[in-house]
């Protein structure tokens, strides 16, 4: 192992990340989904439910996810024990609950842009919201780092603690420059793999030119 | 006529009645019983009961009022009035001397319960409420209610004939609740003298006051001349009170005695010396000689007044809303508490206005080192701007404090710029390449101000996306220290029972904030937007 670091320290990095990953992957399931959801209904054209989406929306945009987290974390606090039985780890789960209102609030703006598109027959623009939506997971796996302000144990979290082991040394930004090249590499495989799978998606389809 | 005389006398005549009743314990019975039950206790220091004292010691403590004409009265030492006589009777039925002792409406309730008096005949209402205070005799001994009076010439029979009527009333009469109803209007006043000196002058046609206190107005023969009784409402029975502790004994005695000195007509005779209302006491007086309410008088008890008014739906309400605000707000009751949380949403505007006005300022910065023309610029920049877009927020601002805290000693305003300066680097990175890119997109052709200012134009959307985004992520300030509204609340948190409500109002504070953040970007959108020449 480089310098004074821990011997497990990779693996444990690791193992944090795939929390954050399993955080990231969950959250965009449900966020997907949800705003799928609303995107449907809000085709429907019925004043009442637009109106229920545009506040509904507004709110989920307006929600900082470091403030969800905490709310979730805090009002949920004396439940942890009863949810310990449903989920493997409950604290996890308030990040993941807590990205949810951005995630939904993107989801429902980028489906509803591309289902505009995908009637007017531009397939292809409809077809971007692959890299949007991996340009959103990016975002989900930095959010997930969040957990850390609760203790949930993600890759985060274990950088603080080693950090707090390395005291005010050097080493400390060494830590600190490792993990922001770490995350760079990451992001950057995201990136090249949504490009990629938007190639490989937009080669199937072509635009319809519809008449207006 | 002697007082001690009159007493004696009406003592004969209340013997009377008993003599005859079958199945009643005479009231000198019970008297006697409770002599003797007394005796050997005499010697010791606790004797269990009030009536065990008053029958050793000889003396019986009456509190009384001592300025309610007709009814408790002191002049130069002598005492007067319908209650002054009925403490004497009760005096003279337990064999013991009377001591008074003055009480007011205020003090009559904690005179009893601080043991300063045996028993209290002050003109006190016998209502429910009063119940949880003081043991009271029953059956009531004086009733009064609210007459209106007016003037002689004007009949009014009904209460129809008051309904286009203005009554001058005092305030605070709980009789009021039952008045306006049925009247045009009330004039309020705040003593009885006004309502009569009103009454007389013509001001007030009539007037609505309980019978008792205005008895010795009535009995002037000037106004009596004039003005007379039109309806009665509101009764309100009178008691006779003890303490609730240590007067059991002594209160069933009372009760007895007072069924007895009804029965008797004592009371009724007593009230007649003094010229008050009587229509009472006559009907007490009837219904106490029956057999069957001697035999068992709790079937002929009157109740209390019922004092407390119909609570209306909006009660309920406000009673939740109170009771909800018991429980979820008092976690701001105590000052720390308080202090911080109003230091706290101090913090989180300031670090929300800072986050702003940097993330603005860092924008312009990147923006003009990306479209420089040095790559000594240029490079970094960019390798700069690729770590911030790919690194999570929290390890931005870990690295940023870390750096801080190595040029500089923490403290609270190190923190809070540590935080502002992240989260504008994030942000702003993002707006300034937004800017750049616009920049690039605007014909060279242009003047080198004028490009600017398309640039700006094209990218308002985008600095308006980041200005949202950048008071989203300053709430996440408080990882690094910022005594924020988030620290402020977990803070409080940590010493409060109820939790749920800190959460909810940081949630709604942040959620308001970045509501209102996203109207004023909106509002900086379209100015920007403005500036674009037309056509």
């Amino acid at each position: 192992m480089i310098g004074p670091f821990s011997e497990d320290l990779p693996l444990r990095i690791a193992g944090g990340l795939l929390v954050n990953f399993e955080i990231a992957i969950s959250a965009l399931a449900i966020g997907l989904a949800s705003g799928g959801l609303l995107a449907l209904l809000g085709r429907l054209q019925n004043p009442f439910v637009n109106a229920a989406i545009g506040s509904s929306i507004s709110v989920l945009r307006a929600t900082p996810v470091f403030i969800a987290m905490f709310f979730l974390a805090g009002v949920l606090r004396s439940y942890t024990s009863e949810l310990e039985a449903y989920f493997a780890n409950p604290k996890a789960m308030f990040v993941t609950l807590a990205c949810l209102p951005y995630i939904t609030s993107y989801a429902y703006d980028q489906i509803s842009e591309a289902m505009v598109q995908w009637h007017r027959g531009a397939h292809r623009a409809a077809m971007l919201l692959i890299p949007n939506m991996a340009r959103s997971f990016q975002i989900l796996v930095s959010t997930s780092c969040f957990g850390a302000a609760i203790g949930v144990n993600e890759a985060m979290s274990v950088v603080l603690s080693e950090a707090e082991l390395l005291g005010q040394s050097v080493w400390r930004f060494v830590l600190y420059a490792l993990t922001v090249l770490l995350f760079f590499c990451l992001m950057q495989t995201v990136v090249a793999s949504s490009r990629l799978l938007h190639r490989f998606v937009n080669a199937r389809f072509s635009d319809v030119p519809r008449a207006c | 006529m002697p007082r001690r005389l009159l007493s004696l006398l009406l003592l004969a005549l209340m013997l009377l009645p008993q003599a005859t009743a079958a199945t009643a314990q005479p009231a000198s019975a019970l008297v006697e019983q409770a002599r003797a039950d007394a005796a050997p206790l005499c010697g010791s220091a606790d004797r269990g009961d009030r009536l065990f004292d008053i029958l050793c010691d000889g003396v019986i403590r009456v509190g009384v009022r001592n300025g309610y004409s007709r009814f408790a009265t002191e002049r130069q030492g002598i005492r007067e009035g319908f209650e002054i006589d009925v403490a004497e009777q009760i005096g003279a039925l337990l064999g013991v001397d009377v001591e008074f002792i003055d009480v007011t409406p205020v003090t009559r309730i904690s005179a009893l319960s601080d043991g300063q008096i045996d028993l209290v005949i002050a003109t006190m209402g016998h209502n429910s409420t009063r119940d949880a205070n003081a043991r009271f005799i029953r059956p009531h001994y004086y009733s009064s209610q609210t007459v209106i009076i007016g003037p002689r010439r004007l009949e009014v029979t009904s209460w129809d004939a008051m309904a286009d009527k203005t009554v001058c009333t005092t305030v605070g009469n709980y009789a009021n609740t039952l008045l306006v109803p049925r009247v045009a209007r009330v004039m309020l006043f705040d003593t009885p003298d006004r309502l009569v000196s009103n009454l007389r002058s013509g001001t007030c046609t009539f007037i609505a006051q309980d019978d008792s206190v205005l008895a010795n107005a009535m009995a002037d023969p000037e106004i009596a001349a004039q003005f007379d009784r039109k309806l009665g409402f509101g009764e309100i029975p009178w008691g006779m009170a003890v303490s609730l502790q240590g007067s059991d004994k002594l209160g069933d005695l009372l009760d007895r005695l007072s069924i007895d000195l009804h029965a008797s007509g004592i009371l009724l005779e007593i009230a007649r010396q003094h010229s008050i209302e009587t229509e009472y006491l006559l009907r007490m007086e009837t219904l106490w000689q029956r057999d069957d309410c001697q035999a068992a008088p709790s079937k002929c008890l009157a109740p209390p007044l019922k004092a407390e008014l119909s609570p209306s739906p909006f009660k309920a309400f406000v009673d939740s809303l109170y009771a909800w605000a018991q429980e979820n707000l008092s976690v701001f009751f105590s000052e720390v508490a308080w202090d911080l949380f109003t230091n706290g949403m101090l913090v989180s505007l300031i670090a929300v206005a800072g986050a702003m006005v940097a993330t603005l300022v860092m924008s312009f910065l990147f923006a003009l080192c990306l479209t420089s023309e040095s790559r000594l610029l240029k490079w970094p920049l960019s390798v700069l701007l690729a770590v911030l877009q790919s690194s999570p927020p929290i390890l931005i601002l870990v690295c940023v404090a870390a750096a801080a805290n190595q040029l500089f000693s923490y403290s609270q305003v190190v923190a809070l710029l540590v935080a502002i300066l992240s989260i504008a680097l994030m942000n702003g990175a993002f707006a300034g390449q937004a800017i750049a890119d616009a920049w690039r997109s605007v014909d060279t052709a242009e003047g080198k101000g004028e490009r600017w200012r398309q640039a700006i134009i094209r990218s308002a959307s985008q600095i308006e996306a980041f200005l949202t985004n950048a008071t989203r992520g300053i709430s996440a300030a408080s990882f690094v220290g910022v005594a924020d509204l988030t620290n402020a609340l977990n803070d409080i948190t940590s010493f409060s029972r109820n939790q749920a409500t800190t959460y909810w109002i940081l949630l709604i504070f942040y959620v308001l904030v970045v509501m209102v953040v996203v109207r004023l970007s909106r509002r900086l959108r379209v100015s920007i937007e403005r500036l674009e020449p037309k056509g």
